[in-house]
Order: C-alpha cells, then structure tokens, then sequence
C-alpha cells in the first residue's frame, strides 16, 4: 500500500476556491430538482425570482404529480388511466413498468381485503403476463404469497414489506421516471448525480491522500 | 499506403517552400539544413510553415528515395488535440502552441496566468476573492473581478508552488532521448535507422518523444506511420519509461511495452510476446494509446481498433511514446497530433468517458455522506428524525428504502437552505409549504424566517434596482451591525453606489431634457444647451461625490481609494451606462448585482450564518476532490466532469 499523500488545509482551501461554478450554475441544479420531483409551485417562483427559463412546461410537472398522487392513495387504475393520458406509448413500450402498476393493483386488492377480486384479477391479467415474460415471474409469486399470509405478522420481511407505504413510493417512483424519460428529461435529478460524483471522488481519494473532509456548513472560511 | 500523391517530381529531394511564398523567391534548400533551421519552433513560431502534409499517413517522400536524409519541415507548433477536450484537466494540457482563449464556457488556462490583472475575459482558477459570479442569471460566463479593484481581503496567502501546474504534451522525438544510430528529422517527427543494421536478436535502437504523458489526459494516443519498414520490418510501436535502455526494443524490458511489425505480437516486458495483431510495414499507420482509466493500451491499423492490450499499464511510472528500430533506412514518422488521425479517437474517447460516468451514477450515495450534509451547520438544529431508524433495520430493502427517503429529506433540506440563502423568498415558501406535503415528518422545521429571509432580501431587491437609499435605511434599522463592521467598508461601498445612481439620475436627465428620447426612444435631435432639471440632478450628484471625497480622503485602506477611483471614474462620461468597458460595467447593473451578493453575504455573517450555502460546498468538495485526483493520474477522474455533465 502506498503511502498517502498528505494535503494541507490550506491548499484544499485553495483547490475548493478554484473550482469553477457559477450562481447560475447552481440555479440550474436548484431547477432541474424541481423540476424532477414535481415542486411545481416553487419551480414557478424560481423561475421567475432567479429570472430561469425553466426547462419544461409547468402543466406537465403537475401531470406528474398527480399520477404519483394517485399511486400514493392506492388509486393505482386512475394513474394509469392518466398515463396513458399523458402519453400512451409510455406504456404500450414499457411492459416491465405496465407489469409492476398491475402488480401494485394487486397489492391494493389485497390491502383491502378483497380477496376474490384479487384472485380473479391475478389469474385474469397478471399470470398471462408472467407467461409471457418470465422474468416477471418471481415477483408475481412473491405478490401472490401476501395471499397467502394475508394479515399475519409472520410473514417475511421481503414478502409483507410489499404493502408497506414504501412499495408505493417504490412504484409512484418509476413511473415517474419513465414518464420523464419519455420527455427525453434525465430521470434522476442532478443533485442526486452530484453526490454520487462526491461519494466516488472522495472515496477514490481517500485511498491516495490524506484530505480534509470539509464540514459542508462550515467550509472554507473567507479570510 | 499513400493518401496523397507526392507533390514534385518523384526522386527530387523534398523542399522548403512556405505554401504562400511565390515560387520565384522560393529558394530551394537540398542541403542538410544548417544548424540555425535546426532548431526548435517552439520558439520560432513559424505559421507560414504550417505542414502541408494533411493527415497521419501522408508520408513523405523519403518512402521512395530512402538515402535521402534531406528532411524539410521545420518543427510546427500544433494545438492540442481535439481529442483529449473530454478530459476535465484540458485547460492543463498544453502544447507549445500559444493556448487560443476562451473556446468553452470555462476557457481558462492556468499556465498562462500569474494574477487577476490581465484575465477581464476568462476565468481565473486562481485564487480571487469570489467564488461565484455575482449576476443573478443574465451570464453564462464566471465572474472576474473587475480590473482595478484588488481583493478587499486577501483571502489566501500565495504559494510558491502552483497548485494546478501546465501540463506538457509531447510535441516531437527528443534531440537526447534516442540512441545514437537513430537520425530525427528537423521537425522532430520522422526518426530514421543510420547506423549499421543490428545483427542478433539482442541489440536495436529506440527513441522516446520529448515529454512523458501526462496521465490527466485520460487516454492519450499518438499514431506512427511505416515510411520505410527497411528489410525486415522489425519495428516496435509502445511506451517506455525514462530509464529504459534505449538499445533495446519497447516491450523487451521491464516497464516498456510494445506492438512488433514483423510478427504482429505484443510484448510487455517480456522476451517472448503473444499474438496480438496483424503485421505491418511500409506504408502502414499505426495508433497507439494508453486509457489511465483502465490502465490498459489498445492499438489501432490504418484506422481500425485492433483492441485492448496490457493490464496496469502507466501505474506506477510516467511514461514516454516510444519507437524501436533494428536495420538501415527503417524510418517512421509519429503523429502526436500535428494532423488529424486516421482512427475515430475522440469518439473512442467520448465512450470511455460515458462509461465511467454510468459507473460512478450506478453507485448508492454513502450513508456518511447523507449524514454529513444532514449534519451541515445550515440544517443541524433539525436533526433528520429517521436517521437512526434506517440504522436498526435489520431488512436490506427495507433499509435501501429509508435511506431513499432520508436522502431525499436531506436533499430538500440542501434546496431549502440554498433558496433561503440567496433571498428566493417567493421560491422558499413555496417549497417549504410543498416540502412538508409531501414528507411531512422529515424536512427542516418552519425556518422560513430564520435567517431573517424577508428582511434580508428585501435590502437585496432594493440594492439590485438601485435604490440604495432604501437598501440604506433599512440596513440602518435590521442589520446595523452590518454597516459597522470591517470599518465601516459595507457603509463606504453603499455611499459610492449612491453616488454612481446619482449620476445616472443626472445623465438620464441630461438625456431627456435634449429630447434624446420620444416615448421612450431616442430620437435625432440637435443638441441643446442642459436646462435646469439636469443641471440641479447634476450639482446634486457632485455635492454628494464631493462630501464622499472629502470624508474618506484620509482613510489609508487602499482598497477605499480604489473603489472611490471607480466610482468617480463616470463622471467623465455624459452617458456612463453606454460605456463599453470598465466604466459602463461600474454603472451597470453587474455592480449593483456584486453590490447586492456582497450585502447578502455580509448580512449573513453578521448573523452568524455560513457566508455560502452548503449545495456550493458540495459542489466545490466534488470538485476538488476530483481535480486532485486528475493531477495524482487517476485517469477516470479526468471523465467525471461535472461541468460537461451538469451545465452543457
């Protein structure tokens, strides 16, 4: 193992002072945010306080938003009718994410307590599916096992976690990115990209050198 | 293989004639230039001279009259390589061609620069006293400080050691660095076997290029073309290091690696080799990179990728392009970029780049990370509530889904505190009230007014429309601390920002009253004599600037003497705003916007805020840290750019 190299509090100072970023720059981050994950509201304010075209229209922020609204309910069959508002195609060229909306309508059966509908529309439009691309097949299996649990506290974690709040953050979340996709829009904010470039960049050079971590509030200081 | 026909008759020994000059005063040189044709360009700056060979495999003509020795280009300098602008350190990479200014958004170049002084048009990785630019959106472009005002505060003291040193790219085969038997031509491409051909399998004779490759390149590649395979075609095409012996072939000793003509095998520090590739010989263009990303070299012929060769290559020791020959009249000629190369590079280039990207986005965000922006001084009164249960989930997914959650309430966090910062107000609210819908247990607590954001922009918005005296006021009344601390430098600045709006009261008077303008625009006029209106707005602003004068003339800072020279400076002109220059920019609204940052960050210190807000330390943090990686070799750190993933 090589030695690290040691770098002085002052020359990271002065590394942090030449990096290049601009207020604007920043402001785009800030938009881009906002944008993806459905501030309509703010981005509209920003847009305007910080003088940014923004980069999409507004309405189709707020279409998203209440495709994930309706996900967050459990009204899984008026998000997917809104989808198909939005842009048919996002569906008819996605079947893993046409699969994963059916599977969480099944889970929203099974929440209920409905237990027949359930069955009948697991055997009338998911298995179909599952034989058609078995790649899907775990997962239906997987939902169908919260049948066999139904409210028991004993089933396993990977299984029951499926009727957790979560799972329709999990499902609201793809499609979200598939519709943002489908608007050729990158599905995953930039800010969520620039701390993965931190975490790689530290990481790397953390192996190579001994460099202070800055405490981000306090950073370096202006004199 | 030719791709262009030999310009003159087919054994007349080649000539020197800039491509413009009229041929009748051409003079003709056949001989062996002199020694003062000899040197380098590097200093001679020859542009007439600029090669009329187009393309890697335009060999010349000593292909077809190999005893000739009579090389004619001089040395030309040549830009850097379009190739190697996706590498993030490029501003570091320089030939000896005068770097050209500014071709991107960033165009700066380090090597070049010593201080502020002479950088109005492009950005100063030096250090300067703002960070950021202090235009709220009207400008691409980063911010310089204007020319005459030097740092209020001398923020860090100078190193004697450049942080970011010029980084040399080979330009030509070294004068020194090649073994005896090996003649380089004038222009420092085309090296030639002279000596007597080597007998065994033993001895041959190599030479490296001028300057070893720099590994914030990312990948670096230079293509050889075969002028002469002389009679065996023992050639070999790699990388040494600056210790190998020169008698020997690159590939045959430790740290040298190389592609051998004869056979098509590769060698790595090995006597016997493996196959690789296909043979080549005269007439043949052969590529040749290094990837610092992979640590691996790849060779192309005549344009196409022959693939992936050598594993941990360029770890541990720098290394040189390097060529080996073994008989009379073998010569090749290196391409390092002088012409465009026959391979696609830059897309090769362009790939490697993306596919380090997808590497690094394909990463989870560090839970410590998470945690130390969550803790950042801005958030810390609001401690994440879920940040300890995402800890005693035992499930993995159920743990992968609270640290999703718990990002995403940190990144919110990071949003709010970037809009409180810079006085968003209408934007922060908005937020705030959307941010609690939609994670209602998470998030910073009802901070709106922390800060004092109301307040505090209020005075911003004042200063960028000019109205300094509200700005003043209201100063006066909230944040009096801010106009006494450092001596009252904020309050000075605020007076000469006064003084300059009251000159624009008085030239835009100046302008009405000789009916410049009709309904708002201006019209042809003759010009009349200035009446009263302009006449009373103009004494007003010099009775102002006088009392300015008059009250600061003794006070020794120097930057109050600069700052009061600016300021002043518009009263030589009738119509300051339309200034082009420096005085235009002082009347402008870029001063007011600088005026307006300085006053939000002032106002922030006093309240013992953080001076920036913590997404500009993630930024800058991310960036540093992938600088000093670029300059310590680690060649993918050059493909994670920011800059070009984020803002292009």
């Amino acid at each position: 193992m090589p030695q690290k190299v040691p770098i002085r509090k002052e020359e990271w100072e002065r590394r942090l002072h030449e990096v290049q970023v601009t207020k604007n720059d920043l402001n785009r981050l800030i938009m881009d945010y906002l944008v993806i994950e459905g501030y309509k509201v703010s981005a509209e304010e920003f847009s305007q306080e910080a003088g940014l075209t923004p980069p999409v229209d507004f309405e189709s922020i707020e279409g998203r938003m209440n495709i994930r609204e309706a996900l967050q309910r459990g009204d899984v069959e008026d998000a997917i009718t809104r989808v198909n508002d939005l842009n048919p195609e996002i569906l008819d060229t996605n079947p893993a994410l046409y699969f994963r909306l059916q599977q969480q309508k099944l889970i929203e059966y099974i929440r209920q307590g409905r237990i027949a509908e359930a069955l009948q529309f697991a055997q009338e439009e998911l298995a179909p599916r599952g034989q058609e691309n078995p790649e899907f097949l775990p997962e239906l299996e997987n939902t169908m096992a919260l049948l066999a649990f139904e409210s028991s506290k004993s089933a396993p974690e990977s299984i029951s976690s499926l009727l957790s709040p979560n799972q329709r953050m999990k499902t609201a979340g793809e499609v979200n990115a598939a519709i943002l996709e489908s608007f050729s829009q990158g599905k995953e904010s930039k800010l969520v990209a620039l701390l993965k470039l931190l975490c790689w960049g530290e990481s790397m050079l953390e192996e190579r050198a001994d460099f202070p971590k800055v405490e981000f509030g306090e950073g370096p200081s202006r004199r | 293989m030719l791709t262009r026909p030999i310009r003159s008759g087919i054994y007349e020994p080649r000539v020197i004639r800039p491509p413009d000059a009229p041929r009748s005063s051409c003079i003709d040189i056949t001989l062996p230039p002199p020694a003062t044709r000899n040197h380098r360009a590097s200093t001679s700056n020859t542009p007439t001279a600029v090669s009329s060979a187009q393309g890697a495999g335009s060999l010349t003509s000593s292909q077809l009259s190999p005893h000739q020795t009579v090389i004619s280009l001089p040395n030309v300098p040549f830009q850097r390589p379009a190739y190697l602008e996706h590498s993030s350190l490029k501003h570091l990479l320089q030939t000896e061609f005068p770097p050209i200014l500014p071709p991107g958004r960033y165009g700066h170049d380090v090597g070049t620069l010593d201080d502020d002084q002479n950088s109005r048009d492009f950005t100063l990785p030096i250090p300067r006293r703002r960070r950021t630019p202090l235009i709220e959106s009207d400008d691409e472009g980063p911010f310089t400080p204007p020319r005459d005002l030097p740092p209020i505060v001398s923020t860090y003291p100078t190193s004697s050691i450049p942080l970011s040193p010029v980084l040399r790219l080979p330009t030509r085969w070294s004068d020194q660095d090649r073994h005896l038997s090996l003649l380089v031509s004038p222009d420092g491409r085309e090296l030639t076997f002279v000596g007597i051909s080597c007998i065994g399998d033993k001895d041959a004779a190599a030479a490296r290029v001028n300057h070893s490759i720099p590994a914030a390149c990312g990948i670096y590649y230079f293509e050889v073309g075969i002028v002469n395979k002389g009679q065996k075609g023992q050639i070999s095409i790699g990388f040494s290091g600056p210790d190998v012996r020169l008698s020997r072939l690159p590939g045959w000793e430790k740290n040298s690696w190389g592609y051998h003509g004869d056979d098509g095998f590769s060698f790595s520090a090995e006597k016997m080799g493996s196959p690789y590739g296909p043979t080549y010989s005269t007439g043949d263009v052969i590529g040749c990179g290094i990837d610092f990303s992979q640590h691996r070299a790849f060779y192309t012929k005549n344009g196409d990728l022959l693939g992936s060769v050598f594993d941990n290559i360029g770890k541990d020791s720098e290394l040189y392009p390097s060529v080996g020959l073994r008989h009379q009249n073998e010569s090749v000629r290196i391409n390092l970029g002088h012409d465009p190369f026959l391979y696609d590079i830059e897309d090769h280039v362009n790939q490697q780049r993306s596919h380090v990207w997808s590497m690094i986005q394909g990463r989870a965000v560090s839970p410590s990370v998470i945690t130390r922006i969550a803790n950042s001084h801005a958030l810390a009164p609001h401690p994440d509530p879920s940040s300890s249960v995402s800890d005693t989930s035992e499930e993995s997914t159920r743990h992968q889904d609270q640290s999703g959650k718990r990002m995403k309430g940190v990144i919110d966090g990071l949003v709010f505190d970037y809009l409180v910062h810079h006085g968003y107000v209408g934007a922060a609210r908005a937020f705030y009230t959307q941010m609690r819908r939609s994670t209602p247990d998470r998030g910073p607590g009802s901070r709106v007014d922390a800060y004092s954001l109301d307040a505090r922009s209020n005075i911003v918005k004042s200063l960028i429309a000019g109205d300094v005296d509200s700005a003043l006021n209201d100063t006066t009344s909230t944040f009096p601390a801010v106009l006494e601390r450092e001596q009252g430098l904020m309050l000075f600045k605020l007076r000469c920002r006064k003084f300059v709006e009251l000159m624009l009261i008085a030239a835009d008077a100046l302008k009405r009253t000789r009916g410049e303008y009709i309904d708002g625009r201006p019209r042809r006029a003759p010009a009349a004599a200035p009446t009263e209106p302009a006449q009373i707005s103009l004494a007003n602003a010099l009775t102002y600037g006088q009392k300015l004068e008059l009250e600061y003339k003794n006070d020794t800072r120097p930057e109050i003497a600069t700052y009061l020279k600016r300021a002043f400076s518009v009263v030589a002109y009738e119509d300051p705003l339309n200034v082009p220059g420096e005085v235009g920019e002082i009347a402008g609204q870029k001063s007011r916007n600088i005026l307006a940052m300085e006053m939000n960050e002032a106002i922030l210190e006093v309240l013992g805020k953080p001076t920036q807000p913590v997404l500009e330390y993630v930024y800058r943090q991310t960036g540093a840290c992938l600088v000093q990686l670029g300059l310590m070799g680690v060649g993918s750190a050059v493909f994670a750019d920011p800059t070009k993933e984020f803002f292009e």
